[in-house]
C-alpha cells in the first residue's frame, strides 16, 4: 500500500493538542501533505474565537505549523466527484459527509492518498483508504 | 502572466523557473487561453513534518475552543442537508 497520507483538519486540531502523539506516528509516513479545504477548515477554526488571545495563537499554530504543508489545489473535476460520493454515501445509508469532507475525499482518491482522519466512518463510506492516527 | 505555447517552448527554462518561483502561466491559442502551467504543491516527509510538529509547545485549550467551533460549524452544514 502507498505510504502517502493526505491530513484531515482534525488530525491537524490534534496535533495542536497532543502533538508528541501525532509526531510519534506521522514520522514513519512516506510522504504527508494537505489541501486547501483542509486549510479553510482550520482558518475558521482561527477567525471564530471571540477572544482576540485565542485568534492570536491559533493564527501562530496555522502559519508555523498547518501553512508550512504541502496543500494539494482542489481541481475542477474534484466538485464533480464530491458531488457523487457524497450523494452516493447518502443513498446508501452509509454516511452523511459534510461538503469540505467530500472535497477532501475527492482530493485523496484522484492522488491515491491515504486520508488521515478521526473521522473514518465518512471518509470509508466515500471509498477513500483511511488511517486513524489516534487508533492505529 | 501569458505566453503562447511557442513561446513556452523556446524559452521553457526561463518559464520553469518563474513558475516553480511562485508564478502561473497562463498558455494562450489563438488569442484564447486553453492551459495554465502552476506551481506544484512540493512534497514533504512525515519525518520532516514530526520534527515541525515537536517544536510545538501543547495548546490544549486553544484546540479545544477551535475544535468546538469546528464541531459547531459542522453540525450546523449538516443540518442545512437535513432540511432538504
Amino acid at each position: 500500500m502507498s505510504e502517502r497520507y493526505l491530513i484531515d483538519t482534525d488530525v491537524l486540531v490534534a496535533g495542536e493538542h497532543t502533538p508528541e502523539i501525532v509526531a510519534g506516528w506521522i514520522e514513519t509516513k512516506h510522504d504527508v501533505a494537505t489541501c486547501d479545504v483542509v486549510r479553510a477548515e482550520f482558518l475558521v477554526g482561527v477567525h471564530a474565537p471571540s477572544q482576540a488571545a485565542t485568534r492570536e495563537k491559533a493564527r501562530r499554530y496555522y502559519e508555523e505549523h498547518i501553512a508550512v504543508l504541502p496543500s494539494l489545489p482542489i481541481e475542477k473535476a474534484d466538485y464533480d466527484q464530491a458531488g457523487r460520493l457524497i450523494g452516493e454515501a447518502i443513498r446508501h445509508g452509509k454516511a452523511r459527509p459534510s461538503l469540505g469532507d467530500g472535497l477532501i475525499a475527492a482530493c485523496a482518491l484522484r492522488e491515491g492518498l491515504i486520508v488521515a482522519t478521526k473521522n473514518v466512518t465518512d471518509f470509508k463510506a466515500m471509498g477513500c483508504d483511511t488511517e486513524d492516527p489516534f487508533k492505529s | 502572466m501569458r505566453a503562447t505555447a511557442t513561446e513556452i517552448v523556446r524559452h521553457w527554462s526561463s518559464y520553469l523557473i518563474k513558475v516553480q518561483q511562485g508564478q502561473t502561466v497562463e498558455i494562450m491559442k489563438s488569442g484564447r487561453p486553453v492551459a495554465r502551467l502552476t506551481p506544484s504543491p512540493g512534497r514533504m516527509t512525515g519525518k520532516e513534518y514530526a520534527a515541525i510538529l515537536r517544536g510545538h509547545k501543547p495548546d490544549p485549550k486553544t484546540a479545544e475552543e477551535v475544535q468546538r467551533i469546528l464541531k459547531k460549524q459542522d453540525e450546523h452544514e449538516r443540518a442545512i442537508f437535513d432540511r432538504h
